[in-house]
């Protein structure tokens, strides 16, 4: 992990595969990076900052970031 | 090793991937989804006028619905017509068309094909590829993403593809059925911070009583979904009281984003990768992008200085267009809802199409509407002065 990222608070980005289409708004909106699609929908594949730009975004409701 | 390789088969993409493949380019296309055509992105609606600028032909195979032009609906109700021909498409249809004209022209399609990574090394691009559960890696000597808003081709070469990216809209639309539409030959645009924040919900008519109904909401302080339940079930009970939803779709429209840097060395980005909104401005941006990618090859200079040649084209042809775009968007957003209510009324009962220059792009004729809602009410130049966007 890069220096200066926090280690403390793990946050999990959970997606609900019922509902995300998967239309990609939240990996735009992602000040990390830290989302991806692959065959499954949307995957966290970095630490998340808790900023919760993608709930805000996610035209669905289908994104939540929780503590680990 | 290949000429050109396309990550996504958008619009875009596939307009990139057939012009360098006519041009005698080896091109390879490469899309996630294993079946080419569905799922896509929301956009299947167009104006005539913005789509004869690409060159191509309206076609038979995924032509669903003509309209005349679009109606301007505020808060309170108020309407007005602009007219400016439209047409919606079935873009299943639309998409496997021009896939078919790709594939015609000799580029190799491989669908099920997820890029997971961009390398690079003297002269070539590689891509790494999972292509149904198997590692693969092609070469190429120029990429192309395609590959939507969340672009990853884009991230990987260092591309920053939009000025705005905050300002993507949030999208949820509908194909429903058994709606009652009064205005079938219209596209009806809400205005209103109760209906659509920041931009605009729609019923777009494709013919009978099918139609693709939407909200796209920018900045909004909820989800566009709950916009769209608004819209359909509380503000339209009359008009979709027997109608039922065939599809849901979700999506981020950069319609305000403005696109930026959409080139690096052996790379580019086109269509919703690099914020070029709109389906027919997003098909010119593919037709430049595959053309110059042709011209590349040829020259056998595949430096960003030599791919900028496409930036400079959609810039000069698009570039206006999406700021103003962006400003009429910014202005929208601050103007309350008698505001909006005000300015849709003193141009009511005008038929604003006769006073608006036929020739002028979408947004040309936005700013000669406005002109005119500026000299029926002269009281909306204070608010025009409140609401520029600084």
């Amino acid at each position: 992990m890069p220096k200066g990222e926090c280690m403390s608070a793990e946050l999990k980005i959970a997606v609900d595969s019922m509902k995300c289409i998967p239309c990609g708004v939240c990996v735009l909106i992602c000040p990390k990076d830290a989302l991806m699609i692959n065959e499954r929908g949307v995957e966290q594949i970095k630490g998340c900052n808790g900023c919760e730009l993608c709930v805000k975004y996610c035209p669905l409701v289908a994104i939540e970031v929780k503590k680990e | 090793m290949y000429d050109v390789i396309v990550v996504g088969a958008s619009p875009a993409g596939i307009m990139a991937t057939w012009k360098a493949s006519l041009s005698g380019a080896r091109v390879l296309l490469l899309d996630r989804k294993t079946r080419l055509g569905v799922d896509h992105q929301p956009a299947d609606t167009t104006f005539t006028g913005m789509f004869k600028r690409t060159g191509l032909n309206i076609r038979d195979e995924y032509l669903v619905h003509r309209v005349r032009g679009m109606h301007i609906v505020s808060p309170a109700g108020f309407r007005f017509a602009i007219n400016s021909p439209g047409f919606v498409v079935d873009r299943q249809a639309f998409d496997l068309y021009y896939l078919g004209l790709a594939h015609d022209s000799g580029a190799e399609i491989k669908a099920g094909a997820l890029v997971v990574g961009l390398e690079n090394s003297l002269g070539k691009r590689r891509v790494i590829v999972r292509e149904l559960g198997e590692k693969k890696i092609y070469d190429g000597k120029i990429i192309v993403g395609a590959d939507g808003i969340e672009s990853y081709i884009a991230k990987w070469a260092g591309i920053r593809p939009m000025v705005h990216p905050n300002e993507i809209a949030s999208s949820v639309q509908a194909e429903m059925i058994g709606v009652e539409n009064e205005y079938p030959d219209y596209f009806q645009y809400f205005l209103g911070s109760q209906v659509a924040p920041g931009w605009k919900a729609t019923v777009s008519p494709k013919g009978d009583s099918k139609a693709s109904v939407g909200a796209f909401v920018r900045n909004a302080p909820r989800p566009a979904i709950y916009y769209f339940d608004n819209f359909v079930y509380k503000n339209g009970k009359e008009k979709f009281r027997d109608a039922k939803i065939l599809k849901m779709q979700a999506g981020g429209d950069p319609v305000a984003t403005i696109p930026n840097q959409t080139v690096g060395d052996g790379v580019m980005v086109v269509g919703g990768a690099a914020g070029q909104a709109g389906l027919s401005y997003g098909m010119l941006c593919g037709i430049f992008c595959g053309e110059v990618a042709a011209e590349s090859i040829e020259a056998d200079d595949q430096s960003k200085p030599f791919l900028s040649k496409y930036q400079q084209r959609w810039r000069k042809e698009l570039l206006t267009e999406y700021r103003l775009g962006y400003y009429m968007l910014k202005a929208i957003e601050k103007m309350r809802d008698e505001d909006l209510d005000s300015i849709v009324k003193s141009l009511q009962d005008t038929d604003v199409s006769e006073r608006i220059p036929r020739h002028q792009s979408l947004f040309g004729k936005g700013m000669s509407g406005a002109l005119l809602v500026m000299q029926k009410d002269p009281r909306i130049l204070n608010l025009v002065t409140r609401i520029l966007p600084v």
